[in-house]
């Protein structure tokens, strides 16, 4: 997934907007901007942090989306490493879609992307889970409601553990 | 658990005291928010419902672009314990 800057800033506004849309109250003040954090070495990366309402104080279940883009040209950067994840606090689990090290996990158990997945929190039977690629982060958001509103608790135990 | 968390589209439509295909053609626009989870089945989250319901629409922010120290860490605190320090 490649993109100018400029639309790198628009799919940052739009995949936040999409996490509010579905009624995740963001960790941050209502009218406050997104920040796109730029490194050293030219990445660009960001954190949308955010909380599914459920009348409790502190609410129960937690969301994340952060990415980190690299140039690829000047005016380009392509989505390198992503973690998508949910903290469900109420149900007890916690899961996690990840790429990120590629190399290392390639030369490690041939894949790209993996997951977590912890239950209760902070128990997992795996240390990395196979996982299917998120192709953006709008189908990072929508896997991560999915699982929330999914009335069955991921069994852990039952997936497929690479190590 | 608990309370649903989730209602389908004949749910949402008794909620709305519309038809269902009001409902569907409303997730089909884009104006209500609702996870396909099967071809056949389309769950609308509470917390989403209760965002079109109540007749807000999440407007677009701005974004700011701000310069780092450092590269950013991925893949630091793997594991829960790690990323959220008791």
């Amino acid at each position: 997934m490649r993109l100018s800057i400029s639309d790198l800033e628009d799919y940052l506004s739009r995949v936040a907007e999409l996490l509010e849309r579905y009624g995740v109250v963001l960790d941050l003040d209502p009218t406050a901007p997104l920040v796109l954090e730029e490194s050293p070495g030219g990445a660009l990366s960001f954190v949308l942090r955010g909380f599914l309402p459920d009348g409790r104080i502190p609410p129960l279940s937690v969301l994340e989306v952060r990415e980190s883009w690299r140039r690829v040209t000047p005016d380009e950067v392509e989505r390198w490493e992503y973690e998508y994840e949910l903290l469900d606090h109420e149900r007890g689990f916690r899961r996690g879609f990840h790429r990120h090290d590629s190399e290392d996990f390639i030369r490690q158990f041939d894949v790209v992307v993996h997951e977590h997945c912890e239950r209760p929190i902070g128990t997992a039977p795996c240390a990395h889970i196979e996982g299917s690629p998120m192709r953006d982060g709008y189908r990072g958001v929508d896997v991560l409601l999915a699982t929330w509103v999914d009335p069955v608790i991921p069994d852990c135990a039952a997936m497929t553990c690479l190590g | 658990m608990n309370v649903e968390r989730y209602l389908t589209p004949a749910e949402a439509a008794a909620e709305l005291r519309v038809s269902t295909d009001t409902v569907l053609r409303l997730i089909a626009s884009g104006d209500l928010p609702a996870l396909r989870v099967s071809p056949r089945i389309i769950r609308i989250p509470v917390p989403a419902f209760a965002v079109f319901q109540a007749g807000r629409r999440p407007t677009r922010r701005a974004v700011v672009r701000r310069k780092r120290p450092t590269e950013t860490a991925f893949g630091v605190g793997e594991r829960t314990a790690e990323r959220q320090p008791a």
